[in-house]
């Protein structure tokens, strides 16, 4: 139904969003237990490894997070989150 | 300050408009127990809060809900795509939609739009996060309601996520009342309000 492309990128996505949920839920935790040796080891690890993902899909599909310094302006492009319907189909 | 990420907390992918299904769901938007009223109850809320670590559950929770607030857009906004007249006035969407065409605006499924008057920010420790642990779990509630209504699939999927979202949130203001009390006067709790009162 959808070409390589747009699943790809979903994939991609996918992955980042459970790197940053498992940050996120993380960070909840640690508001309230910031002494857990094991839930700062979590973080650590998902924070890696949400960098990595977000860094690969930055390259390939246009920034997330507002970008670095850049020559070219993809901030705007779209789709944005929302937007399934107009993904790259 | 807060910085956007461009992508939804959790994927939202709805194959099948049901202007139905919208108006029910955008309660979760603008209504009682919505996801607005949640972020705007914290965010204020933890301005006047003595104790550091309860600030940030606060800070953080409240963060959190402006990501439920954009997921629950997306959902509004996938499913009424495309919709034919015929559709819109049998659905029954055709009084969202004499205002509002099918943009997207906080309102409670039963037509009252969105008002700060649907939460608290009371200055009293206890009962904001009394306030908080009660808003977490009616927003459960509503999701729970709008899980019996609604059976499609793509649709349940991110509903059921934020259901969970408001289970772990209850958690964590369980931490939050516990931290509070720690610091405060066992014997009596209600003596003085270290929001306010000078010790």
């Amino acid at each position: 139904m959808f070409s390589d492309n747009r699943r790809n990128r979903e994939k991609m996505l996918r992955q980042l969003q459970i790197y940053s949920f498992m940050v996120y839920d993380t960070l909840l935790y640690l508001d309230a237990y910031p002494d857990s040796k094991e839930a700062i080891a979590s973080y650590n690890k998902y924070k890696s490894l949400e960098a990595k993902a977000k860094y690969e899909y930055e390259s390939k599909y246009g920034p997330i997070c507002m970008p670095e310094a850049t020559d070219s302006w993809a901030w705007t492009n779209g789709p944005w989150p929302w937007q399934n319907d107009k993904e790259v189909k | 300050m807060w910085q956007y990420e461009k992508k939804l907390q959790y994927p939202v992918n709805i194959k099948n408009p049901n202007p139905k299904y919208a108006n029910i769901i955008v309660s979760q938007l603008g209504g009682p127990d919505g996801e607005i009223g949640a972020s705007l109850r914290y965010l204020t809320q933890r301005i006047a809060m003595p104790y550091d670590k309860v600030v940030g559950i606060l800070t953080d929770v409240g963060t959190e809900e402006l990501a439920h607030f954009e997921m629950i857009s997306a959902i509004l906004y996938q499913l009424t795509r495309n919709l034919s007249y015929d559709e819109i006035k049998k659905s029954g969407f055709d009084t969202y939609f004499v205002d509002h065409t099918t943009g997207v605006y906080p309102v409670a499924a039963s037509g009252f739009p969105y008002s700060a008057s649907q939460f608290q920010s009371k200055g009293d420790v206890l009962a904001d996060l009394n306030e908080d642990l009660a808003a977490e779990q009616k927003a459960r509630t509503t999701y729970d309601n709008i899980l019996r209504l609604v059976d499609d699939p793509d649709v349940c999927d991110a509903i059921k996520f934020l259901r969970a979202r408001e289970v772990v949130h209850y958690q964590r203001f369980c931490d939050a009342l516990r931290i509070a009390q720690d610091h405060m006067d066992s014997r009596n709790f209600y003596g003085y309000n270290p929001a306010f009162d000078k010790k």
